[in-house]
């Protein structure tokens, strides 16, 4: 056992000795004339990721932006190489200077199609150049090819935050585009964490611009409340504020069409909200206003046993008026000790 | 002993701390809580305890500086004791954009005992609420839950404490009984010593109508403190004049006689005419509910009679002596009480029987009488939410199911719905289409499910045709046996 421990303690020393400790002796110009000299792609990434590790320290280059520049700057036709363009491309992106990586990406890209990485690379730069639409399609593209990670999460998330700051979404037609940007991501790539952004920033719009009685104002609820309840129930609990984000999405429904009976969304969203809430220690229900309210909808239903049993829960926190009410309608035979 | 050993032995016996009887120091006394309206800070926090204790919210906008009615508001009204009593029962939040706590006073200047930020907050989440574009002053009432009871824009002197003493009879009629227990204790023990002659139920009613907010609860406490039953008597009858605004205190009160009318049959009775007659509707609930759970029909005669409004000695009167409005109700409740009026009432042919009490329902819900010529099947498809895959899935028979089973199959792997995904399960159990395990694991999930598990139990023991017990082992293979045998 303590032989195995000195001899993996041994590997990293190694390792450590053969890799990082080198290159941090390495000299610039030495890094860039392995980079002149390599003819093989396994020779020109080496030396290509060689030099990324230098960015920033003394001596080397200020930034990726300067990196990038240098790359430019290859003679002999090395600057058109698709590895160069594609770390050319990748430092820009660092620089927050995307909108010139796209074209050097692109390039990469034609040479590899099935390179995940440079399609997310490419997605990052298409959203830092203002073209979001195009943007979550390509990293939807990246997906496809099997790129996963927080790279990617962190790319969807960022494309739809900029792609509806960019937009008034009070102008759209129907859905904002931020929301059909989600959707084609969220075809491939079901992530419950974008369908809970998605509505929570089309909730938010809903407040701000919406009137509800318009058919637009219906067709964003029903989007909101659809991704809401994808996101909170595919991955119940994973983000916080799910009870918060079904009783906001419910209330969206119910301002476009309080009326219509069996409305599943509305219920659904309701029942998950209520599960949401339940004290696991059997303590009253963290949403009283939520319990009453799905008690009205399962009246509404016709399910006047469960109605009663909810309205009974909801008075058994404290008084309510509204339960009150609605058990005042409830069929005459529930209560008492029946 | 020199004067300051003698100072510090005297220190030393006299102080709890440094004598050593284990007490700490007295804490020091925090200053007196104003007698006006205590302002609450937190607005999370008090909205969660409105929902907690159950009681109304009072939000008092009083966002203007310059300006009489709210400068009169905050100075005088708001921190007077009568403006404070009344509000003791409510969670109360004053709204107002500005900073008066200057030179690190501890306490807001305009509201003693509050703190700006408390007030900043409340406006924020009022216009939140309400929007921007904000009248102050103005006062507003939200029930317990959140819903608007009540909205007052400007001061024109209707907002006063009776008013908001008889919303908390409306919307806390347990915190307003409390309330009057406490502030009309006088008025309360007077009428307790009050002999009971031809000027007890008028003085009653002098109370009711005086304009007094928790009058109702004020005599509700001297009925519960009175055993003679004349006075309780008396004191039901005179409860006949309560305002609207109060009537819930009364529900409250005659909510245990109207679901046992078997304990106390005379008051039940007088419960229910009262409640008829100080809101027509509260009559109607007590009275169904009462009738649905009476055994004697006699007692139930006795409550048409209170109903229709007909003499003690006069006929029993049928359905259609009642207001056509609320006729549907007496039907359902007499179908639930097997009473022959209910089967005597004329319904149309094509009520089959067995069915009475669904179409009963089906019509109190949609407001219609049974005299009124109706299309039954209307009334039965706007009672029934369409909708409902549950009621469509169950109510369908085995080889509507079969029929259909693509679509119920679908529905089995419904991504959102638990409800739709256990129909599904239920109706293919039910037509013995078996899907991979799908249907038994579902249905054994919804067992335990909080909102599902009673009626997914019900139904799915209507299938099965027994029992299974407790053991879920006994489920599986119950329900597995029924699906190997597969279709009929």
């Amino acid at each position: 056992m303590r032989a195995r421990a000195i001899l993996v303690v041994g590997v990293i020393a190694l390792l450590l000795g053969t890799g990082l400790v080198s290159d941090a002796k390495e000299k610039l110009p030495d890094l860039r004339r392995n980079l002149l000299n390599a003819h093989e792609a396994k020779q020109m990434d080496r030396a290509l990721h060689a030099l990324t590790l230098k960015i920033g320290a003394p001596g080397f280059y200020a930034d990726h932006g300067a990196f990038a520049d240098w790359l430019g700057t290859l003679p002999d036709g090395k600057a058109d190489h698709p590895l160069v363009k594609r770390h050319r491309g990748w430092a820009l992106v660092k620089a927050k200077r995307g909108g010139e990586g796209i074209p050097h990406l692109e390039a990469a890209l034609k040479s590899n199609p099935s390179d995940g990485l440079t399609r997310a690379w490419l997605a990052d730069a298409l959203r830092q150049g203002g073209k979001f639409m195009e943007a979550a399609t390509m990293l939807t593209s990246a997906v496809q090819c099997g790129e996963r990670g927080t790279y990617v999460d962190e790319t969807i998330a960022s494309i739809l935050f900029a792609f509806r700051r960019s937009q008034i979404s009070g102008h759209a037609d129907d859905l904002p585009e931020y929301v059909l940007a989600a959707r084609i991501y969220l075809g491939v790539n079901p992530d419950p964490k974008i369908h809970h952004t998605t509505a929570r920033m089309l909730l938010d719009d809903f407040a701000v611009f919406e009137k509800p009685d318009r058919t637009r104002g219906k067709s964003w609820a029903r989007a909101a409340a659809e991704h809401a309840l994808l996101g909170i129930t595919t991955a119940p609990k994973l983000i916080g504020g799910d009870l918060q984000l079904a009783y906001d999405a419910a209330r969206a429904l119910e301002a476009v069409d309080a009326e219509t009976k069996g409305n599943t969304l509305r219920y659904d969203l309701l029942e998950t909200a209520y599960r949401l809430g339940i004290d696991p220690n059997g303590g009253p229900h963290a949403r009283p206003d939520v319990v009453v309210w799905l008690a009205e909808c399962a009246a509404r239903e016709g399910r006047f046993d469960l109605a009663y049993r909810l309205v009974q829960e909801r008075l058994s926190i404290s008084e309510s008026p509204r339960a009150k009410r609605l058990l005042m309608k409830l069929p005459p035979d529930l209560g008492g000790d029946d | 002993m020199r004067p300051l050993a003698f100072l510090c032995a005297w220190l030393a016996l006299s102080t709890p701390v440094l004598a050593g009887d284990g007490k700490s120091a007295p804490k020091p006394k925090k200053p007196p809580r104003p007698a006006g309206i205590w302002w609450e800070k937190d607005v999370a926090t008090g909205l969660q305890r409105a929902m907690r204790e159950g009681r109304p919210v009072l939000f008092a906008v009083n966002a203007l500086e310059n300006e009489r009615a709210n400068n009169r508001l905050a100075s005088v009204d708001y921190r007077s004791a009568a403006w404070g009593e009344a509000t003791r029962g409510y969670v109360a939040f004053v709204c107002n954009p500005n900073d008066h706590m200057a030179g690190g006073a501890k306490s807001c200047s305009r509201y003693p005992g509050h703190v700006c930020s408390g007030h900043r907050a409340a406006l924020t989440w009022f216009t939140k609420r309400f929007g921007d574009n904000l009248i102050s002053p103005q006062h507003v009432i939200l029930e317990p839950d959140g819903d608007v009871a009540y909205r007052k824009e400007y001061y024109t002197g209707v907002v006063k404490p009776a008013l908001l003493e008889a919303y908390l009879s409306k919307l806390a009629p347990r915190v307003a009984y409390s309330r009057a227990g406490i502030g009309r204790e006088k008025k309360i023990a007077e009428l307790g010593k009050r002999p009971i002659d031809e000027t007890f139920e008028p003085h009653v009613v002098t109370w009711l109508r005086s304009g007094d907010g928790l009058a109702a609860a004020g005599v509700l406490n001297a009925l519960d403190d009175s055993y003679d039953a004349p006075r309780r008597a008396a004191l039901i009858r005179a409860l006949r004049r309560t305002p609207a605004l109060q009537v819930p205190v009364l529900i409250h009160a005659a909510e245990e006689r109207v679901l046992y009318p078997g304990d106390e049959p005379a008051e039940t009775r007088a419960w229910i005419a009262t409640l008829f007659a100080a809101d027509r509707a509260s009559g109607v609930w007590a009275a169904t509910r009462a009738l649905v759970r009476m055994e004697d029909a006699s007692e139930r005669d006795a409550v048409l009679r209170l109903w229709a409004g007909t003499p003690a000695d006069a006929p029993a009167p049928g359905i259609d002596d009642l207001p056509a409005d609320e006729r549907a109700y007496a039907y359902e409740a007499l179908i639930l009480a097997k009473d022959r009026r209910a089967l005597a009432t004329r319904v149309p042919a094509a009520w089959k029987a067995g069915r009475e009490l669904e179409i009963a329902r089906a019509l109190r819900q949609a407001d219609r009488t049974t005299s009124t010529p109706v299309d039954l099947g209307k009334v039965l498809s706007s009672a029934t939410p369409p909708g409902t895959v549950r009621r469509s899935l169950l109510a369908a028979d085995e080889a509507a199911v079969r029929k259909a089973a693509d679509a119920v199959v679908m529905k089995l792997n419904h991504a959102l719905s638990a409800r739709v995904r256990i129909a599904a399960a239920l109706a293919l159990l039910k037509a013995r289409l078996p899907q991979g395990g799908a249907v038994v694991r579902t249905i054994l999930t919804a067992l335990d499910d909080p909102l599902e598990g009673t009626e997914t139990r019900a139904q799915a023991l209507r299938v099965l045709g027994e029992d299974p017990g407790p053991d879920r082992a006994e489920w599986t293979r119950l329900m597995g046996e029924r699906l190997k045998g597969g279709a009929k």
